[in-house]
């Protein structure tokens, strides 16, 4: 099976140099025969990877340790479902599923669109080819996850098969983590389609917004996997790596935020390529951003130039990943750069204060936002480069920049959408900001009067608040012109509103989402914490809660033992819950790993950790964190993906619609 | 095990490869100026149906809203006039009278000769006539 995975994962490599080559000279010859040649190559390779991916698949269900990949990341005794996801456990397995999506979505991208964009598609289907050729280098040359385990007998070397495998990390041995590498890295590959897309528009010129219609739809699905990965990244490390906190600014993370905070300027400032049909060359600009920062996260992770929790050792494949990087870069810039007369604006920018020029703030923030982050991310290479040591910037670097662009974008997202296209005059400013200012100021002296005190946690209130207010007053005000002209009641009339126009209701679904993540973000500004060592029958305090050991017991299992510490919390001699942080050892990989338990509400999460045994084994030490609205960052994500999907319905299309609008503009004459 | 996945690979990429040995036709990529600015028309109008919204949802005074309204509706009103200018009778009439011209001038042949003897008529490059073998 692994000679037959092998040898399948072997054909990528000619089949994608046959697709680039045939798709490349069908785009000069404009013959379809090589067209549709190139179009049955992109098929052929996502055949043969997938076999090649269930050929891998079976090897570790079977657990077959003669292959070296197996042996690592798994051993007889890890419950099947984790023998499955351990395709993605490992640094040749992961890279095989990053393949593996890339050759699924050419495939899909050559079969959408195999009746039209004839120009495009040639020069579509080769930048996705040429990106497979390079993986499957790197898959089957350097990384192959096939590779067998060999030791040297005499002078030959010897394939040999070991009894037990070295097992899964026991971090990684958490139901996250079935989906967050695969939906991190769809997000990631995805951005591979808008980015071909964009090459293909710019190599032949066909440069009005064909392009952008047609990518839509990959460019907010690409965004909406790539945020789920992320806060799903916070979620996995919040429970599994035992510190308290859902987000450090690790170099790993930092790596999946950067395509995600490009990708979000480019789904706004398109809407101004559409509408005006200005900052075409921008757009491309992010579109080709994207797609870098998505393969150099990938190689960040790869490559050992930065360390990192998260990051795969030094792999050998920084080299090829550095040159890959360079060739795809100066040749995406140089073909902007040749083709930037044919990318003038149509319109010019008229008013400072008007949606367009709030879209334009919004991505002079994402800007800066990506280049803080890949600063401070790089630092620590940059500064070996320099000084021969790696200077690390922590957390609070991070948050002293990207708290204060963070809440500009926040109350962006409020602020923007109430401006008219072109112009916006004061008065009606006053009208649609004066009761949403109001409120915010009310609540911030409802909150000074609680005793908060916190600047940044008050402007983030605020913000949250005026924004909150504005995104309701929009559905509402909607709604009730609506129902004004259809008769229509207001809940049916909000519903046909946001159905009619998917993408502008969608997106304040996944403005309101980021009001309720900032709100949990906020909370880490009251976050407290204890350390406590206790044996059976001590207890201690944190804010209004006791704590009470109740018992400490041992227990085994054939994949590993656990020490767990029963934990009972109350308030006010009222039990609320009992709580079992664990700390395991794994036998097959050797390493201890800490069960955290929660107790979440909307209002707070109490955390608990039991970091240690004491000596003689009788006392524990426990460590207990308090960190209000954790709850609302998850919450935030689950409104963050339905307002995605939401914005990629199709919009109901309904004559009287148009209608209702117009005599209601009329009406209100 | 081995022998099946080369039959598998190669199996698949003669199946990729087969449309290169078939008899083959180009596609034409047209680049029309009309499809552009059929786009631009549809982007004014999208311009105009915002416009209303954001006045129905009181975003800007009464006065903006005509004035805005009006230098959009004139600018549909040049998107469309183009193109029902690159349709309009009269220029295609005018297109057609060119065509005809030029099909008539190309046409147009030189005068045949008459035979200053018989009178029959001879191809104008002749030169003796058809019939009586005079010179023309």
């Amino acid at each position: 099976m692994a000679d037959l995975g092998n040898i399948l994962l072997f054909f990528l490599f000619p089949a994608s140099v046959f697709t680039a080559l045939t798709a490349l000279v069908a785009g000069i010859t404009k013959r379809r025969g090589l067209l549709e040649a190139a179009r049955r190559g992109a098929y052929v390779a996502f055949g043969v990877t997938t076999l090649a991916v269930l050929a891998l698949e079976y090897l570790l269900i079977t657990s077959d340790f003669s292959i070296e990949y197996v042996a690592s990341n798994t051993n007889l005794a890890l419950p099947f479902f984790y023998k499955i996801v351990a395709l993605w456990a490992g640094h040749n397995g992961s890279l095989l599923l990053w393949t593996w999506i890339i050759t699924v979505f050419s495939a899909m991208v050559a079969y959408q669109n195999r009746h039209k964009n004839n120009d495009l598609m040639p020069y579509v289907i080769f930048i996705m080819a040429a990106t497979m050729v390079f993986f499957s280098t790197l898959s089957f040359f350097i990384s192959n996850p096939f590779d067998t385990l060999y030791q040297e007998l005499g002078n030959q070397l010897q394939e040999f098969a070991v009894r037990d495998g070295r097992g899964l990390n026991p971090l990684l041995q958490h139901p996250a983590m079935v989906i967050h590498p695969p939906i991190l890295f769809i997000g990631y590959v995805g951005t591979v389609v808008p980015f071909a897309f964009a090459i293909a528009a710019l190599i032949t010129g066909k440069l009005d917004s064909d392009w952008t219609h047609t990518t839509r739809r990959w460019a907010l699905t690409t965004w909406g996997f790539l945020a789920a990965g992320i806060v799903l990244g916070g979620k996995w490390a919040y429970v599994e790596l035992g510190w308290g906190g859902y987000w450090s600014w690790d170099p790993v993370e930092n790596a999946s935020l950067l395509p995600w905070l490009t990708a979000t300027a480019y789904l706004h400032s398109v809407m101004i390529q559409e509408r005006k049909g200005m900052l075409k060359v921008w757009n491309m600009s992010l579109v080709i951003s994207t797609y870098l920062l998505a393969v150099f996260g990938t190689f960040l992770t790869r490559s050992g130039v930065v360390s990192s929790v998260h990051a795969f050792s030094n792999s050998g494949l920084g080299p090829a990943f550095a040159i890959f990087l360079t060739i795809a870069t100066i040749f995406s810039f140089a073909l902007l750069l040749y083709r930037r007369k044919l990318l003038k604006p149509d319109e010019e920018m008229q008013s400072l204060v008007s949606r367009e020029s709030s879209f334009l703030f919004n991505n002079l923030l994402f800007l800066l936002a990506t280049i803080a982050v890949l600063w401070g991310t790089l630092f620590p290479a940059i500064s070996e480069l320099f000084s021969g040591d790696q200077i690390t910037v922590g957390p609070p670097w991070f948050n002293n920049i990207m708290i204060p662009i963070g809440l500009a974008l926040l109350l962006l997202t409020g602020v923007g959408p109430l401006l008219a296209w072109r112009h916006t005059s004061v008065e009606t400013m006053k009208r649609s900001f004066g009761w949403p200012i109001l409120g915010s100021i009310i609540l911030v002296g409802i909150l000074v009067g609680f005793g908060i005190r916190d600047g940044w946690s008050l402007g983030s209130f605020a913000i949250s608040m005026f924004v909150m207010w504005t995104i309701v007053v929009e559905f509402v005000k909607g709604a009730r012109i609506r129902s004004r002209h259809s008769g229509e009641n207001l809940f049916k009339a909000v519903y046909m509103l946001s159905r009619k126009n998917t993408r502008r209701y969608g997106g304040y679904i996944i403005h309101a989402s980021m009001v309720v993540m900032f709100i949990g973000f906020t909370g880490n500004a009251f976050n407290s914490e204890t350390r406590a060592e206790v044996g059976e029958g001590d207890f201690f305090n944190l804010g209004p809660y006791t704590f009470t050991a109740t018992q400490i017991h041992h227990s085994e299992n054939e994949n590993y033992s656990a020490e767990t510490l029963e934990l009972k919390m109350s308030r006010n001699n009222r039990i609320i819950t009992t709580l079992r942080p664990e700390k395991r050892y794994y036998y097959a990989s050797e390493q201890p790993s800490t069960e955290v338990d929660i107790y979440s509400t909307m209002r707070e999460d109490i955390y608990t950790v039991l970091s240690g045994m004491s000596n003689d084994g009788e006392r524990v030490i426990v460590q207990v964190y308090r960190n209000p609205f954790v709850k609302m960052v998850w919450l935030g994500s689950f409104i963050l993906v339905f307002g995605t999907l939401f914005a990629m319905l199709p919009n109901l299309r309904e004559s009287k619609t148009k209608n209702a609008v117009k005599s209601a503009a009329q009406g209100s004459q | 095990m081995s022998y099946l996945a080369y039959l598998i690979g190669i199996l698949l990429l003669g199946w990729a490869s087969m449309p290169l040995f078939k008899k083959d036709s180009t596609w034409i990529s047209l680049f029309m100026e009309t499809e552009e600015l059929e786009n631009k028309k549809q982007r004014v109008y999208g311009n105009i149906a915002d416009l209303e919204f954001d006045y129905a949802m009181g975003r800007l005074s009464e006065s903006d809203f005509s004035a805005i309204r009006q230098s959009f509706v004139s600018e549909a009103g040049r998107v469309i006039q183009k193109i029902e200018d690159q349709k309009s009778p009269a220029l295609m009439d005018r297109i057609n009278q060119d065509l005809g011209k030029l099909g008539k001038k190309n046409s147009k042949q030189p005068k045949k000769q008459s035979c200053l003897n018989c009178g029959s008529e001879n191809l104008p490059e002749a030169k003796f006539c058809m019939k009586c073998g005079k010179e023309l």
